[in-house]
């Protein structure tokens, strides 16, 4: 095992004794290739893994993410248990309808006000994309 | 305003330009409803979003973010600007100057502070939230 | 001590992201932050040593000295390892002091660390 490999574990050990309950992922695009969806996706599936609560934002053009039928999008994140919210106001505009959104995929129509309540209150990290 | 949350500060960092794309008016709108809901709001204009503090944004048709931000700004946001980015895209106009308590630019809206990186790190380390738009 | 996590995810010189990304790192670490910068995606390749003079070449300030600026100053840069693999980057080639962590090694370390977490 390497000296960083030791120092790694020991730094995690340490910091384990803080419990993180929630975190909100904001996505404002699309995954620009498979990797990058992995990369999104997979930090939610990791937290979720870890007994977080885990919500998903899509705002902009994050809400592609939602419509159905496409290889990468959001449902393998929902029945994992995730969270999903889109925004009303960006599915409208980009012409999906609610029947072209996932199953189980929360829309609302002011979503940068649920957004913000859930970060400055309830989460505890937010990364945004 | 909500009682007990007026100490609780929201900062974003914006590093795209407004118009090219979206980053600047989730920005701007995410921060409307934060300062609504009685948050402090802290912004850090960086790399191209310091062309959002450019004066007399006029589009016809887009979300105005000039407007947006100087609204914000006469509520009580602190907007804050890197100052050798602006200085690299010909907002500074000379020197500090020490009468006026700033950096010459007749471009900039009046209410952007122009400061150094360390300036930002004073925002994330007095920040509750920390978000970022438009790396991409 | 705050915390912040810093991912970078575009490659060097193209874009300005790679260098602001490590200039925020250079700010923070003088004023006691605990700073981690993640490189993955493209950013993977602003983890190569051996950048020639790039202020010479190209007019643009090195990234590499920053990286070496950053883990001087007590910084962790950490670049992950799945992104090197597709991209043909060998362990040898990196900046010496870099860490390459898995996937999910980097994801612990964003949950546990990222009290802010800022990405480029």
């Amino acid at each position: 095992m390497s000296a960083l490999r030791k120092n790694y574990i020991l730094h995690n050990k340490v910091r384990g004794d803080q419990k993180l309950a929630r975190i909100c992922l904001l996505l404002m695009r699309l995954p620009r290739s498979d990797e990058e969806a992995e990369r999104m996706y997979g930090m939610a599936h990791h937290a979720k893994e870890q007994g977080m609560d885990v919500e998903i934002y899509l705002l902009g053009d994050g809400v592609f993410c939602a419509k159905k039928g496409q290889k990468q999008n959001i449902r393998t994140a929902l029945e994992k248990g995730i969270f999903v919210r889109a925004s009303a106001k960006d599915l409208r505009a980009r012409a999906i309808s609610k029947e072209q959104v996932e199953p189980r995929v929360e829309i609302i129509e002011d979503l940068e006000s649920i957004f913000v309540e859930d970060i400055m209150e309830k989460a505890d990290r937010v990364i945004s994309w | 305003m909500v009682e007990g949350i007026r100490n609780k500060t929201l900062a974003l960092m914006l590093f795209s330009s407004p118009y090219r794309s979206q980053y600047a008016d989730h920005l701007c709108r995410i921060a409307e409803k934060a300062m609504e809901k009685g948050y402090n709001v802290e912004i850090f204009l960086y790399g191209d979003g310091v062309h959002a503090q450019m004066n007399n944004q006029t589009p016809k048709t887009f979300f105005n973010v000039g407007e947006s931000l100087k609204r914000l700004a006469e509520k009580g946001a602190l907007i804050k600007s890197c100052l050798i980015c602006s200085q690299a895209r010909g907002y500074i106009e000379g020197d500090f100057d020490e009468k006026l308590g700033k950096y010459p630019s007749s471009k900039a809206l009046n209410t952007v502070e122009f400061c150094t990186i360390y300036g930002f790190v004073d925002m994330i380390l007095k920040a509750d939230k920390l978000l970022t738009f438009g790396s991409s | 001590m705050k915390k912040i996590v810093i991912e970078i995810s575009h490659p060097p010189y193209g874009h300005e992201n790679a260098y602001s990304g490590f200039f925020v790192a250079l700010g923070s670490l003088p004023k006691g932050v605990d700073t981690i910068v993640i490189l993955t995606g493209e950013g993977v390749y602003a983890a190569r040593r051996g950048q020639v003079d790039p202020p010479k070449n190209i007019n643009l300030p090195s990234t590499e000295e920053q990286v070496n600026d950053i883990i001087n100053l007590g910084g962790r840069v950490i670049a992950d390892k799945q992104a090197l693999l597709v991209r043909g980057i060998h362990d040898e080639e990196l900046i010496e002091g870099i860490e390459v962590l898995n996937p999910n090694e980097i994801q612990d370390i964003i949950l546990n660390h990222g009290e802010h977490i800022l990405t480029f």
